[in-house]
């Protein structure tokens, strides 16, 4: 079947063990206020332009069918007008102009991933990620099961928010299950990122009572997820699903910032990546929780 | 080898020695000296009229007897040409007209500077340079064959036309065999059964040398000595032993090979002052001294000190190069080629204590040289490469990566022998050889396919001084399909092949009229068995190489081409060369298509890089037709080491989007600056496509990494499945540069020459150029606290 996928990144170093392939798949359930790839959020293709490349020649607003395009010191998009046909992108002498998302097979998808097959080792594989894995679940399992087959192991990033059925058929075609809990406050979550959290804790028990290998991770975003409380409390949770549970903390990276310039939005997180002292603290609180694998950058 | 040894090695810290003989040498200011080249004239001026073999044995033998020598009160190796240290030698026999035109820019020139002194400048000009006058290599080649090097300077650099060529690596197994006086004997053994005047003259010059090297050996021993007495210093004392020892007899231990070697070094440079002689596998030849002085109680930490006292020699003698060459070959790089791990003959992991020693030292001392070379193989131990990434994660470049599963078959299809190819090394910078008994000429010279692909365009007429100095076959216009401009290209190859043999064979015979190395052929098989020196032919390998400048480009250039003007016909040929003859001006927009729809090398695009490949694949074949003037073959290499940016001074606008004289793609085989923007697994997936079977001169692969990425231990895990991919893919070499501060502000400054540095996160990865400014900052601000 077919699946609608943003990126593809190879040479993935801190997407799982080893060396790996990383597939982007578009749209997310949640709303994060801080999330690195806002490009991945919906679940269609978007017109996608990087002012930073453009040489401003114009071409792309004479050739726009709809009307949709102007330029005025840089290109503006009327995203409700454009019917997503390419003539703007197929032109554009710079690249600035591209289409974000595209729909692939998974035979594709999965071709694309193990053409660095020859770098993955015995630990690196593929990782499937997001947007949100779960909302096009028969086709990840369909990809997954593709490269299993071809003898590479697989890895799933997921925040966990999506239906059973779906964990019942990544289950078998996949090695390791990166799980993001991110708020375990259910008001906070609900507040924040636009939904409850009650089916993450509940998909979080249930892939550990069917023996998945799970990585637990959260990120740790000044102001929203980054207090004591929370990350005491998301320990103690996991630490109750299983005693023996590995836990990362994944640092604050301010980086995806000039994506949302390039999309004249405004990123709300202030500050930047936690400094070595204020890590330890927190792997001090894992620690205190009983945490016994903790994770390290 | 047992995790417990590896441990203790790697645990060994830096010695106290060693860094107040690091911080002597560093301060040392570098001269230019003459003394050798005042030497050298008078043994000439006084053996008029004898061969010329001989008179190279004994202007050598006056040098090793005559030149001032110095020990430091904390050596215990010893050793240099000049008495100064990282002294730049005038070698007049090869080249006097250049010094005498650029003498006084030596201290201020751009590239690789030198002290000078007024005495020295007016000694030269009165006592030297008249002598040489129309003698030297350099003038003898100019009247040979200079018109036809002028005529194709722009396409083709040929080599060796004022230095004698080196990229040599002798059989120092059989100098610590045999020593000096060992090698004295045989030759005159075999000087009395020699059947020709001209085989005796040759063992003659051996038995000249070696009568030089042994009293050389001798004067450090009486200097040693007598500094011992004035100081009681223990170490001048057991240097003096040793090297009388030497002058005598061979090595037994690991102090007395490991200084034996370094005479051998010194006395080739000597004689040869040549670009590079490499001690290649010195992990293997030296490992049976380093047992014997092992059981017989030596500590692993005098082993180490040892060791570093030999990597500050090597960085102890650099080399004068001309201002142009410097540019070529920039950094004074004499290439101190030291190999370590591979395999053993019958394909067993050859890594030893010296190998992890070895890394060691590199790791405390990160100098330029040696210039050491990890080999490894698709059973290369893993604790090996787990400290080799670390010595590379330090950022000195080193160790670079050779991989015998490519560098073996590529020897083996050019002649080479199975034995002789698995025991192959490396010379100069990424050169590969035979051990102990190849003369592979490697740099012949190199030929600019960009620059004969700028004449194929336009009628064979260079864009930069408007002069018609190719072949006229047309220009893009009168191409009417791909086919027919790459039928055009080939002819222009050929054409310009044809021509630089002709000069690479004068050249050749030039050496061998005027700079037989007796000394050298001594420990060059079987020159000694053959009575005949290695300029002659004595070598048992005899390559040449010539190096295809620049794959990245050739297949940028013509994938541009196929795609724009014939596939999709969107733009017409001739607004093509307008842009190109006018360097784009008033067409950025072309330009910029150029760059942004068209795929380029580097990112894992099959015909892209096929079209590179293609053509070097081409030149290799044509090569391999010709035959140099000792016999051998061609062989090609992909490399150029500072040579892109020279290069590229001589290219005008091409169809890749570079702009005139922009340098060209670095290293060899690497993706043009920037343009590989699929990260470091496509970019390996593309060079892949080149045929490293063809290219058994060596290859040059740069690839760039931010510090974090050798910061944890599971870093380091995923660097040698990198490097264990990389030999599975069959890339002959690899080096790393990791960024400093200093390169992540150039790439603020020059972004487009870095569009391919990335920063990698958990999700994603971000283009550092494409970061604003104050994240920029925040990277170099993260990195600068991670290395405190």
């Amino acid at each position: 079947m077919n699946g609608i996928i943003f990126d593809v990144k190879r040479f993935a170093v801190h997407d799982g063990e080893g060396l790996r392939s990383t597939l982007f798949l578009k749209g997310c359930p949640l709303r994060c206020p801080w999330c690195q790839n806002p490009e991945g959020i919906g679940p269609a293709p978007a017109l996608w332009y990087n002012p930073a490349v453009c040489v401003g020649c114009g071409g792309c607003v004479g050739v726009c069918p709809a009307g949709a395009l102007t330029l005025n010191g840089r290109v503006h998009a009327d995203r409700t007008a454009c019917t997503l046909c390419g003539k703007c992108v197929d032109l554009c002498p710079s690249g600035a102009l591209s289409l974000c998302g595209r729909t692939v097979s998974a035979q594709a998808a999965a071709e694309l991933l193990l053409r660095d097959r020859v770098f993955f080792g015995a630990d690196g594989g593929v990782t499937l990620s997001g947007g949100e894995v779960l909302l096009q679940w028969e086709f990840s399992a369909e990809v997954l099961a593709l490269c299993r087959a071809a003898g590479v192991r697989t890895a799933i990033e997921t925040s966990m928010m999506g239906p059973r059925a779906a964990f019942e058929a990544l289950l078998p075609v996949t090695d390791q299950f990166l799980t993001d809990i991110k708020i375990f406050n259910a008001e906070e979550h609900r507040r924040l990122l636009g939904a409850d959290n009650r089916l993450i804790l509940d998909n979080y028990r249930f892939l550990h009572q069917q023996g998945a290998s799970v990585l637990t991770r959260t990120p740790l975003i000044p102001g929203y997820t980054d207090s004591e409380d929370n990350i005491r409390s998301i320990a103690r949770f996991a630490r109750s699903v299983n005693p023996d549970a590995s836990y990362e903390l994944l640092n604050f990276n301010p980086l995806c910032r000039s994506k949302y310039s390039a999309l004249e939005r405004d990123y709300p997180v202030q500050g930047g990546a936690l400094t070595h002292r204020e890590l330890e603290r927190f792997y001090d609180i894992l620690a205190q929780e009983g945490i016994v694998h903790i994770i390290k950058e | 080898m047992e995790m417990d040894q590896i441990r203790r090695i790697t645990a060994l810290p830096c010695p106290e020695r060693i860094r107040l003989l690091k911080e002597n040498m560093v301060s040392e200011p570098r001269y230019a000296t003459i003394e050798q080249a005042s030497i050298v004239t008078r043994s000439y001026q006084a053996s008029e009229g004898q061969p010329r073999c001989i008179r190279r044995a004994l202007a050598l033998k006056a040098a090793l007897e005559e030149i001032r020598i110095r020990i430091d009160p904390e050596e215990r190796i010893v050793g240099n040409r000049t008495a100064g240290v990282r002294g730049g030698v005038v070698f007049p026999e090869t080249g006097a007209s250049w010094v005498d035109r650029e003498f006084e820019t030596l201290p201020t020139r751009p590239q690789d500077k030198f002290q000078i002194r007024q005495e020295d400048i007016d000694e030269f000009r009165r006592d030297i340079l008249p002598y040489w006058k129309g003698r030297s290599l350099e003038d003898q080649v100019r009247q040979a064959t200079g018109p036809q090097v002028d005529a194709i300077a722009k396409v083709v650099k040929i080599n060796q036309k004022d230095h004698s060529q080196g990229h040599i690596c002798p059989n120092t197994q059989k100098w610590l065999a045999l020593g000096p006086r060992g090698i004295l004997k045989q030759a005159r053994e075999l000087r009395k059964t020699a059947n020709e005047e001209k085989k005796r003259n040759f063992y003659e010059s051996v038995i000249l040398s070696m009568e030089g090297a042994c009293r050389f050996m001798e004067r450090y021993a009486a200097l040693a000595r007598s500094l011992y007495e004035q100081t009681g210093r223990e170490n001048l004392n057991k240097t003096a032993v040793i090297c009388t020892k030497l002058a005598q007899e061979p090595p037994e231990t690991y102090h007395e090979a490991v200084q034996s070697t370094w005479f051998l070094y010194v006395i080739l440079q000597m004689e040869g002052n040549a670009s590079s002689f490499s001690p290649g596998r010195m992990d293997q030849y030296l490992y049976p001294y380093y047992e014997n002085s092992r059981r017989a109680g030596m500590t692993l930490e005098d082993a180490l000190e040892l060791t570093e006292c030999l990597w500050l020699k090597f960085n102890q003698l650099v080399y004068l190069r001309n201002s142009n060459s410097a540019k070529y070959f920039a950094g004074f790089p004499i290439g101190f080629n030291v190999a370590i791990g591979g395999q053993t003959g019958d394909g067993r992991d050859a890594s030893n204590d010296l190998s992890y020693l070895f890394l060691q030292a590199q790791s405390h001392l990160l100098l330029p040289q040696p210039n050491l070379s990890l080999r490894i193989c698709k059973d290369s131990p893993q604790e090996l490469l787990e400290l080799a990434s670390r010595v590379i994660g330090r950022g000195s470049g080193m160790p670079q990566v050779f991989n015998d599963e490519a560098v073996i078959p590529a020897l083996e299809s050019h002649g080479v022998s199975h034995a002789d190819a698995m025991n192959y090394a490396i010379v100069g910078c990424v050169e590969l050889t035979t051990h102990g008994n190849a003369l592979a000429w490697s740099d012949a010279a190199m030929l600019n396919l960009l620059k004969a692909l700028e004449l194929t365009l336009h009628h064979g007429v260079d864009q930069l001084t408007g002069e018609k100095t190719g072949l006229d076959l047309g220009d893009l216009t009168d191409y009417a399909t791909f086919e027919e401009l790459e039928s055009a290209f080939a002819k222009q190859i050929d054409y310009f092949s044809d021509r630089m043999v002709e000069c690479v064979t004068a050249v050749e015979k030039m050496h061998e009229q005027l700079l037989p190395t007796p000394f050298l052929s001594a420990v060059i098989d079987d020159c000694m068995a053959l009575g005949k020196d290695v300029t002659q032919g004595g070598a048992h390998y005899n390559f040449a190489g010539v190096q295809a400048i620049q794959a990245a480009n050739i297949a940028d250039s013509l994938a541009a081409i196929k795609q724009l003007v014939y596939d999709e016909k969107r733009i017409p040929a001739q607004r093509l060369l307008h842009a190109l003859e006018t360097n784009f001006a008033g067409d950025a927009v072309l330009r910029t298509m150029l760059l942004n729809k068209v795929p380029k090398y580097g990112n894992d695009i099959g015909w892209v890089d096929e079209l590179g490949a293609k053509w070097v694949n081409y030149f290799a074949n044509r090569l391999e037709q010709y035959r140099n003037g000792r016999g051998g073959i061609y062989q090609m290499g992909l490399y150029t080491v500072s040579a892109h940016v020279p290069m590229g001074q001589n290219v005008a606008a091409s169809a890749d989007g570079r702009r005139s004289q922009d340098p060209l793609a670095d290293g060899g085989v690497s993706a043009m600056y920037g343009r590989d923007t699929n990260g470091p697994t496509a970019l390996l997936q593309s060079v892949a496509r080149l045929p490293f079977v063809k290219a058994s001169n060596g290859t040059l692969l740069n690839m760039k990494f931010l510090p974090q990425f050798f910061q944890t231990d599971t870093g380091i895990r995923k660097f040698c499945n990198l490097l264990r991919a990389v030999c599975k893919l069959g890339i002959s070499h690899i080096q790393f540069n990791v960024l400093n501060e200093a390169d992540l502000r150039a790439a603020q400054k020059e972004p487009e020459k870095y569009r391919n540095l990335t920063v990698r996160v958990a999700g994603y990865t971000a283009y550092f150029t494409e970061l604003a400014p104050d994240l920029q900052e925040e990277i170099i601000a993260r990195r600068t606290y991670e290395s405190a």
